[in-house]
């Protein structure tokens, strides 16, 4: 029997981290009873004055333990409209999130991007308009223009609280915090976004899909640098060590900011088509295969990309930007 | 649940949390959806702390807990998208994974679920045939039978002594 166990041993080779934390399970617990306490606390409102100090208690309890919870959660949580809490900004700074969109609103000016999360607590926002005009990737690698909200565009994971939910650096440092603001009933629907589906809901907020054996779990320092289609097509997408991405279909430019999130999955957040021109040869729009893949890996050097169904889509390998 | 059980509960988490989830990834051969199933069990354990820290029980019913949360989870299979291979068990990209260690992890998924974990239980947890009835809500000839066809589908990748031994194992404790 000792054999058997020692085979079992053998699977557990290369367990990652230990990533479930007793504090995210506190925190889980007291936002399930929140939950069944708000209802109650509304029910209760006559008798507020001799029960709400209970109410209240709890609440705060609730707020407290999910503070400390881990980065992560359900992706569809962070979809609404949030007033900003962070040093940098005023007070009536809104975030909009919305499906695939994301939008900062402040007095007099807009700026309006896309973002990408993930179950395991990746962020990535990328922000490419100001007040309707496009500015310069250039300008955006730069940072000159999105320094304006560092606050998001360096995040790198976001938390889930009680009231809302938290940007994060990579070093787990709290950038912003955004709590449901409930004098702002507009939502997405009525600025001009999408709003998110149920169907579209359920996929942000799926379980990842893992990768097949033999493929090598990413990693952001080894996917720093160019990527081109493993065959004749045009296109490249160029990933720089300060996470934000340039890259080409063959005939039009695109831009944006990366991350590798705790399971290893890539999040793009792209700024989409800075010019829109037909191509003439045969290319690949490689950000956009990235975005679609369900899993993506390494195999013998070469990034694989896969498929929901587990089939290869595509292969990238190392090369150079060499189209437009 | 109080503060003081708060801290209890913390200590036990950080503890034994590792040994819970290797339980559920062996169970499930995916270290995401161990992650997922351990969570969801240490719920169900929180909630349950007080009545379980006094009976003494707790790391009898944190195993049973992971284990049923995962049998749940494969009857709800609607709600989960289903891994269509495993994880790789390692993050160093020039390290390969062995021969053995992939047909075992095989032959561990081409296992029925409950067989897999009753296999786990019996030779990973080192628990009773007994005890493992009692976790699964079974009889101990069900346990007896389906550990014994557990073992006799890994004994081939096993080396002769190690099926020898194992199957060995397969009586009643």
């Amino acid at each position: 029997m000792t054999e058997v166990r020692d085979s079992l041993a053998a699977l557990l080779d290369g367990e990652p981290p230990f990533d479930v934390s007793a504090r995210a399970v506190l925190a889980v617990s007291a936002r399930r009873r929140t939950r069944v306490l708000l209802p109650v606390a509304a029910s209760l409102m006559v008798g507020a004055a001799l029960t709400g100090t209970i109410v209240v208690a709890q609440v705060r309890n609730a707020d407290r333990r999910a503070a400390v919870a881990g980065p992560g959660g359900l992706v569809s949580a962070l979809l609404g409209d949030w007033a900003v809490h962070t040093g940098a900004e005023p007070g009536t700074t809104r975030v909009i999130v919305a499906d695939g969109a994301i939008q900062i609103w402040r007095p007099g000016a807009q700026l309006r991007g896309t973002w990408r999360a993930s179950r395991a607590g990746g962020f990535v926002a990328n922000f490419s308009m100001v007040e309707g005009l496009p500015y310069s990737p250039t300008i955006d690698n730069g940072g000159a223009v999105l320094s304006s909200a560092p606050w998001l565009v360096t995040a790198r994971q976001f938390r889930l609280t009680a009231g809302g939910w938290e940007a994060l650096a990579d070093d787990g440092s709290v950038l912003a915090t955004f709590t449901r603001d409930p004098s702002k009933g507009a939502g997405a629907g009525s600025l001009g976004l999408t709003p998110a589906t149920a169907d579209r809901k359920t996929a942000m907020d799926a379980v990842p899909v893992s990768l097949p054996p033999g493929a090598m779990p990413l990693t952001a320092d080894a996917l720093v640098g160019t990527w081109v289609p493993d065959g004749l097509q045009r296109g490249y997408v160029t990933l720089n060590a300060n996470r934000t991405f340039v890259g080409s279909d063959g005939c039009n430019r695109r831009a944006g900011r990366w991350t590798v999130d705790r399971a290893h999955a890539l999040l793009l957040a792209g700024q989409g088509f800075t010019t829109d021109m037909a191509c003439r040869q045969p290319s690949r729009d490689v950000e956009a295969d990235l975005q679609a893949a369900r899993a993506v890996g390494f195999v013998d050097g070469k990034l694989v990309l896969y498929a929901g169904d587990g089939s290869v889509s595509s292969r990238l390998m190392r090369g150079t930007a060499s189209a437009p | 649940v109080g503060r003081t059980h708060d801290g209890d509960f913390t200590a036990y988490v950080e503890s034994r949390g590792p040994g819970l989830r290797r339980t559920a990834y062996l169970a499930c051969g995916d270290w995401h959806r161990a992650d997922d199933i351990t969570q969801a069990a240490l719920l169900k354990l929180y909630r349950a702390w007080p009545r379980v820290e006094q009976s003494m029980g707790v790391d009898a019913y944190a195993r049973r807990i992971i284990l049923r949360v995962y049998l749940d989870e494969l009857r709800r299979p609607w709600r989960r998208e289903r891994p269509y291979g495993a994880v790789p068990d390692t993050t160093d990209p020039a390290r390969p994974m062995t021969e053995l260690r992939d047909e075992l992890r095989h032959a561990m998924q081409l296992m029925p679920a409950q067989q897999r974990v009753i296999v786990v239980l019996r030779y990973w947890e080192d628990m009773s045939t007994a005890d493992v009835a009692a976790a699964l809500g079974i009889s101990e000839g069900g346990v007896k039978s389906q550990a014994s066809r557990g073992l006799a589908a890994l004994r081939g990748l096993l080396a002769g002594s190690a099926s020898d031994a194992a199957t060995k194992g397969t009586g009643s404790r």
